[in-house]
């Protein structure tokens, strides 16, 4: 089982029919809980591999603020487009990694380095989206966190 | 951190009378996120969207259930 959090940036985009176009920035969190069986191969003592297969709970801050009616350009007002901020939802998914463990001398400290591939999506409704008032999943933004990662760690016993 | 503190002291148990062990560990991972999407509303507009990657801290812990 394992935790990570990361902080980066979402952009949205939206083009118009008459050629003019708004892009927005906001910072989009991602918490990710995972659990799974992990397969190691190799000497006691020595350098192992390891696959693993998980299911991961991924965790976004709430709302992202990216277009709202007084951000657009004036030249838009004609065609009455849509405030697009999100409310986003939690969602899970699942996936499979790949890693090796090298110990450090003989106390049960390795390093470890892996590469880990999880396919999940971040549900979102639109907030007053006036084509689905509903709340709802109105967009369901594929979302496929890769991370490549080095790391220690220290085992006990065995 | 509190489950991790909670594991290591029942590893210390059970590391001394069975081959189970517990090992846990952290560190530093790139995560990218993929999340790029694009997609038509109504047949007014093109929506893309896009999530960039950024560094990612990591903890994890494991339980050995056997020597595989």
């Amino acid at each position: 089982m394992g935790a990570t959090r990361v902080e980066s940036r979402y952009t949205h985009n939206e083009t118009f029919t008459n050629g003019l176009s708004v892009e927005t920035i906001d910072d989009l969190t991602l918490g990710m809980m995972s659990g799974g069986v992990k397969r190691t191969w190799g000497a006691p003592g020595g350098l192992k591999l390891n696959v693993d297969a998980h299911v991961a709970f991924l965790l976004y801050n709430d709302r992202l603020e990216l277009l709202s009616e007084q951000q657009l350009p004036a030249e838009l007002s004609t065609i009455d487009p849509t405030p697009f901020n999100l409310s986003v939802l939690n969602s899970f998914g699942g996936g499979l990694g790949i890693g090796v463990e090298a110990p450090l001398g003989h106390g049960g400290v390795f390093f470890s380095a892996g590469a880990r591939l999880t396919l999940g999506f971040m549900p979102a409704d639109i907030i007053n989206d006036p084509e689905d008032p509903e709340d709802g999943h109105d967009v369901n933004s594929p979302m496929h966190p890769l991370s490549v990662g080095l790391g220690v760690g220290y085992r006990l016993g065995g | 951190m509190l489950a991790a503190t909670a594991a290591v002291d029942v590893a210390a148990q059970n590391a001394a009378s069975t081959e189970r062990s517990w090992s846990f560990g952290g560190g530093m991972s790139w995560l990218e996120r993929n999340g790029e999407k694009r997609l038509v509303r109504g047949d007014r507009k093109v929506v893309t969207t896009n999530a960039t990657g950024g560094l990612a801290p990591f903890l994890e812990a494991s339980f050995k259930l056997n020597d595989r």
